[in-house]
């Protein structure tokens, strides 16, 4: 029951589930990280709808930047999924092409999240400002750690298919550096309503 | 609604098999695939329309549902189509959907005493 195929492209295949190790363990992985973003969300509700809201404090924050953030995000998950068709249709050139462009977009919302902190800092609206914004830096700090460890895989998997190194049996590693990605994507789309548009 | 709403309406280009949730080899051929820049767009119309629903001069809770009922429609979108959920096989939807449950399960017994103990 067992018994691991091993494939041609690197991929293992648990002859019991018929399905690749790899993406499994990924699956688990991100069911936990599920558990660590929801419990904080879920804090979040029940703090929120215990306190009357924090209307006044969630106003500060900037629904434009936030929403080119989410477009930012939104994009770089286009340009992921790009990269995994590109290693399915074997398309070296464009898998270089999409996997760079994504380090870059995951870059561009690092870099814009660094200006939003710095201008909230400057405002004085510290993560000791209240707890809408202990919350906020809490959620969004852990959140661009993800978006980092995010950009860091994908930059080694682009390293790889520069130097060539991504077709010897690990062009798989793509798929399952998009499905984490894809999942930092999904926390966004529910932190942007959550702090950017629900005051 | 939003999930048969997102299965139907960005499937397309289907070209032959499931990708990657088969037993084939990866690489080795052709495979369902979504139309992935279609769902770019209907990602984007997404979040313009919770952005304007949320400048509009409407109940606060009316914005509430617009809001998250979007958020809900965009995580499912990417989950089906980018993460290839729509193609996998019922161990993988196991494993997303129990933390789900779980913390659905978490917030609602919590509630009673945290928002309305007071």
């Amino acid at each position: 029951m067992n018994e691991t195929l091993v494939m041609e492209s690197g991929l293992e295949i648990r002859a019991a589930t018929g399905i690749p190790t790899g993406k499994v363990g990924v699956w688990w992985f991100l069911a936990s990280e599920i558990m660590v973003f929801g419990g904080l969300i879920a804090c979040y509700v029940l703090f929120r709808l215990a306190s009357g809201g924090w209307t006044e404090e969630a106003s500060h924050v900037s629904t434009p930047i936030g929403s080119i953030n989410t477009l930012v995000l939104l994009t770089s998950s286009l340009t992921m999924v790009e990269a995994f068709a590109a290693v399915e249709d074997r398309d070296h050139k464009r898998v270089r092409i999409f996997l760079f462009l994504t380090v870059l977009l995951g870059l561009t919302f690092l870099g814009i999240k660094a200006y939003e902190y710095s201008t909230e800092v400057g405002k004085g609206f510290t993560p000791l400002a209240g707890l809408f914004w202990s919350f906020y830096y809490t959620m969004t700090g852990l959140h661009a750690l993800h978006v980092l460890a995010g950009v860091i895989a994908n930059l080694a998997l682009l390293i790889m298919a520069l130097g060539g190194h991504l077709w010897s049996k690990v062009q798989h590693r793509v798929e399952l550096a998009g499905l984490y990605w894809h999942f930092v994507d999904i926390v966004w789309i529910f932190l942007f309503p959550l702090l950017y548009l629900s005051y | 609604l939003f999930g048969s709403f997102s299965f139907r309406s960005f499937t397309f280009r289907i070209e032959s098999k499931a990708a990657f949730a088969s037993e084939d080899d990866m690489t080795s051929g052709e495979s369902a695939r979504p139309n992935y820049v279609a769902v770019w767009g209907w990602l984007v119309v997404l979040l313009v329309v919770s952005v304007v629903a949320a400048y509009l001069p409407l109940p606060h809770m009316a914005i509430l549902l617009v809001i998250f009922s979007v958020a809900v429609a965009k995580a499912l979108l990417v989950a089906a189509n980018y993460m290839h959920l729509r193609f996998e096989k019922w161990l993988i939807y196991a494993i997303a959907i129990t933390p789900v449950v779980l913390l659905i399960g978490l917030t609602l017994v919590l509630m009673p005493d945290i928002v309305f103990g007071h």
